[in-house]
């Protein structure tokens, strides 16, 4: 039998009060990260989903993302232009986002983990396997990806324009 | 996105020729088969879709071309891997369905292809050839290191020759 949504909602409050203090902190399977694309290539605004690029962890293994659970549509944006937008190649215009349930991130035996560093509600996905092989290594991170980029529980988002880094004049 | 018919041999007339033969003959046919494949490369409806994946590949080229281009410390891509990932595109048989283009964070070129739910393939190739590819078809996954060199890797072409016939014959019974 399924909880109702109200119930539901108040678990995952009370769960949220519980452990909100404690940073760093594993999210749960019913959480949402997004991770935030600053290029073009790395979506199909055709098919509207996000391409197995766009999950590529950095050198790392710790691939960036934001804790956006119940947050709103605009809120998130907001977020994601407030602390992680500079005057730099790459990080100069938003494009997309992909929303990822932190259960399709656990499926792939990824942990997510709200660091809050080096903004509040940062979140580092970690757990990518590293064969000494680096061959092997980069097969198991494409599939992972893959299964990522494809997974209909994982929704692409794109503001109504490219959000572009205000000049101070703007701001 | 089309789906392919002559993706089940790995050569024919719509492939770059690879006969090493050097016989008259031999060469004749050669020169035939090649002036074939360049008329329908020339056709509006192949060389369309070669070209919109050339077209992507150059555009991701100009997007990834500088340090951290994806906003998080993405190295450029790699102009080798762009020219390898070029005579790949060249070398699919031109009835395959092309792929969309995007960059890896190492400098590598991907190219995914998606049939529908669970049945995907997606390449990423280097500067010194090596392609590393994985495949979803329904719920078993395939993944490999295959070189590229004359010619597509025998499992890519048959792990996309699979999924374009599976989704062509979906499309029939529908």
């Amino acid at each position: 039998m399924r909880c109702p949504s109200w119930l539901a909602k108040l678990l995952r409050r009370m769960w949220r009060v519980e452990t909100v203090s404690q940073v760093p902190r594993e999210l749960a399977p019913f959480e949402v990260v997004t991770r935030i694309l600053y290029s073009k290539t790395q979506f199909s605004s055709q098919r509207m989903r996000p391409k197995r690029s766009a999950f590529m962890p950095p050198p790392s293994m710790k691939l960036s993302g934001i804790h956006v659970t119940d947050l709103l549509d605009s809120t998130i944006w907001e977020i994601a232009e407030k602390n992680t937008m500079r005057s730099e190649p790459g990080r100069d215009t938003i494009y997309a986002r992909a929303d990822v349930p932190v259960e399709q991130f656990l499926q792939q035996k990824l942990r997510a983990i709200r660091d809050d560093q080096p903004f509040e509600r940062h979140t580092s996905v970690v757990g990518w396997p590293a064969p000494t092989d680096m061959n092997e290594r980069k097969e198991r991170w494409i599939e992972i990806c893959l299964e990522l980029s494809e997974s209909p529980d994982v929704k692409l988002a794109i503001p109504p324009g490219p959000i572009r880094l205000k000049t101070k004049t703007e701001s | 996105m089309t789906t392919g018919l002559a993706l089940g041999r790995p050569t024919g007339l719509i492939t770059p020729n690879r006969s090493t033969a050097r016989s008259e003959s031999a060469e004749r046919l050669s020169a035939i088969i090649e002036q074939i494949r360049m008329h329908l490369l020339a056709s509006y409806a192949v060389r369309r879709g070669v070209e919109r994946a050339l077209d992507e590949l150059e555009a991701t080229r100009g997007v990834a071309s500088v340090e951290g281009w994806d906003g998080y410390g993405a190295k450029p891509m790699n102009p080798e891997a762009y020219l390898l990932a070029r005579r790949f595109l060249e070398s699919l048989p031109t009835t395959a369905p092309h792929p969309e283009i995007s960059a890896d964070p190492d400098g590598d070129v991907a190219l995914d292809w998606s049939f529908g739910p669970r049945k995907a393939l997606s390449v990423s190739i280097n500067e010194k050839g090596r392609c590393v590819f994985a495949c979803m078809r329904g719920y078993s996954t395939l993944r490999g290191t295959e070189w590229f060199d004359d010619g597509i890797p025998g499992s890519i072409a048959n792990a996309l020759s699979q999924l374009a016939r599976e989704t062509a014959a979906t499309n029939v019974a529908r």
